[in-house]
């Protein structure tokens, strides 16, 4: 899946679904990500891991897309845990709180850790 | 020992880590600024930057819910409209309150709205609006206003992080607003010249250019489709043309008739008339079709002089140029027509049709060379002191008895 300076990958290790989730998160590229969740859900994911590429970039835009997911992921109780993201992503997401519903973690490794 | 110094540092740390939010937060603020203006600013259409500024809002104050709308506070109709995880129905309801006219109480008191329980308010249709919105989860009113008829706003659910909307929020919410809207003023700008780009290409292949301008400046009424309208037609044919066309090499026949044909087009652009089509060598032209005119008869009448003037000046030119002149006979008839586009899906065209062209066309058909003839229906428009006088009645196809015609004498 591409959508311009986005790129979304699925993928799954175990019981998780990972959306690798590469470039920036904005308002104009939510949607792949909005999509990609859209298909693990339907394929029945309880467990959901956003991975995020380091270097992207996420913008209020993207954020507000991550809210409706989490949102609903909440609804369909499922759990969705969150990885990649540079230290000043993750104050970000902490203001405006977005760790009230998902964790983030340091690396992949300890996300999938207890999963 | 260690403990004292801890006690010691503990309070400037929590100052320091604050501080270092605070910062944080600021230029998450800033940067935020910076990507609206690029989410929002090179959209076309205003439902999209009404999507994208509803997106942008939310996730810098990681509000749980919300909607955005604009509605016309003349026709009550929701024109544009875009929620994230409200409940299904909003849109109906809002339509509803819209229809009511509900928005324009609430956006009386300009400025945003810090929405809570058991909020009082004197007006009543107000106060129906504020309960409808905290019933919704909202908890803060952003009011839009485009323009003086399209007005409406951002609800915003709370905050994920369960604290409020503080002052500093408020104002960063209004600086957004503020963008959201003079985005959304420059896309409908942009449509609006689009619009007028289309109109006028459209309205150059029948109307002056002047016409043209006068509809788009003054977004005059224009009727394009399906009408019933009377109307007057002038219908106007060269005689001998086979004479012409078989004295003449192609090249200059064209360029001929391309002079005769400008001149009479501007005539009839001149006098308010439009050109319905050239039919090989005649002229079709309606007045009072797309333009209304309070006096359609008198303007086609005037027209069939100034064509005629016109004619015996060009003549002249045309007699040493060409070696021949061009001499055309007229029949104006006034009467109800059926004006509409009409063509297939890949070639339609703006034209009137019914007896009242026909009739027109007959009575130039009759018409000698210099001749102008009116119908009755016509003649009983203009003045009763143009000059004229009464020719015997002449038979029509598909109508029973003899019409009435009238010769205008101009010379």
């Amino acid at each position: 899946m591409t959508n311009r300076d986005v790129e979304i990958s699925i993928s799954k290790k175990n019981d998780v679904s990972i959306i690798n989730i590469k470039g920036d998160v904005t308002a104009n590229t939510g949607e792949a990500i909005e999509n990609a969740y859209q298909k693990v859900s339907t394929d029945g994911a309880e467990k959901i891991l956003l991975y995020f590429d380091k270097d992207g970039y996420i913008n209020s835009g993207g954020i507000a897309v991550l809210i409706g997911i989490a949102s609903e992921s909440a609804k369909k109780k499922q759990t969705i845990r969150i990885t990649g993201l540079s230290s000043h992503f993750q104050k970000i997401f902490h203001m405006v709180g977005l760790t009230k519903y998902t964790a983030i973690f340091p690396s992949e490794e300890s996300a999938l850790n207890g999963f | 020992m260690e403990d004292e110094t801890a006690k010691l540092f503990r309070g400037p740390l929590r100052e320091l880590e604050r501080s270092q939010q605070e910062l944080e937060r600021r230029i998450f603020h800033l940067k935020t600024l910076y990507d609206l203006g690029q989410e929002i600013g090179f959209l076309k259409q205003p439902s999209e930057i009404m999507k994208n500024l509803l997106m942008m809002i939310m996730g810098t104050f990681g509000s749980s819910c919300g909607f955005i709308l604009l509605a016309n506070m003349r026709t009550g109709k929701i024109e544009a409209f875009s929620q994230r995880s409200m409940g299904k129905n909003l849109i109906d309801t809002l339509s509803q309150m819209a229809e009511s006219g509900y928005f324009k109480e609430l956006n009386r008191p300009s400025g945003i709205q810090i929405l809570h329980d058991g909020q009082r308010d004197s007006g009543e249709d107000r106060q129906k609006i504020l309960d409808f919105l905290f019933s919704c989860k909202m908890r803060v009113w952003i009011p839009l206003s485009i323009n003086e008829n399209l007005k409406g706003g951002i609800g915003l659910g709370d905050k994920l992080a369960g604290d409020d909307y503080t002052a500093d929020d408020q104002e960063l919410l209004s600086t957004m607003a503020h963008q959201g809207v003079v985005a959304i003023e420059n896309s409908m700008l942009v449509e609006q010249m689009k619009k007028d780009e289309s109109v006028r290409i459209n309205l150059a292949r029948y109307l002056s250019p002047h016409i043209v301008e006068q509809v788009i400046k003054k977004n005059m009424q224009v009727n394009l489709g399906g009408d019933r309208k009377v109307v007057t037609v002038l219908f106007s044919d060269i005689r001998d043309f086979t004479r012409i066309s078989e004295n003449l090499p192609p090249d200059q026949l064209m360029k001929l008739l391309n002079e005769y044909f400008t001149e009479m087009a501007r005539i009839i652009f001149e006098n308010q008339g439009s050109l319905d089509k050239f039919i090989g060598d005649a002229i079709v032209a309606v007045f009072g079709s797309l333009i209304s005119l309070e006096k359609p008869a008198p303007a086609a009448v005037r027209a069939a002089i100034q064509m005629m003037n016109s004619l015996s000046i060009a003549n002249k030119r045309w007699s040493a140029e060409f070696g021949l002149d061009i001499q055309i006979g007229i029949g104006v008839n006034t009467g109800e027509v059926i004006l509409g586009n009409i063509g297939s899906p890949e070639r339609m065209e703006f034209t009137v049709i019914g007896d009242t062209v026909n009739i027109a066309s007959r009575f130039s058909g009759v018409a000698r060379a210099g001749q102008i003839l009116v119908t009755k229906e016509t003649f009983q428009c203009l003045n009763t002191e143009i000059a004229h006088r009464e020719l015997p009645p002449i038979e029509v196809k598909g109508k029973t008895g003899k019409l009435e015609v009238f010769e205008i004498t101009y010379r």
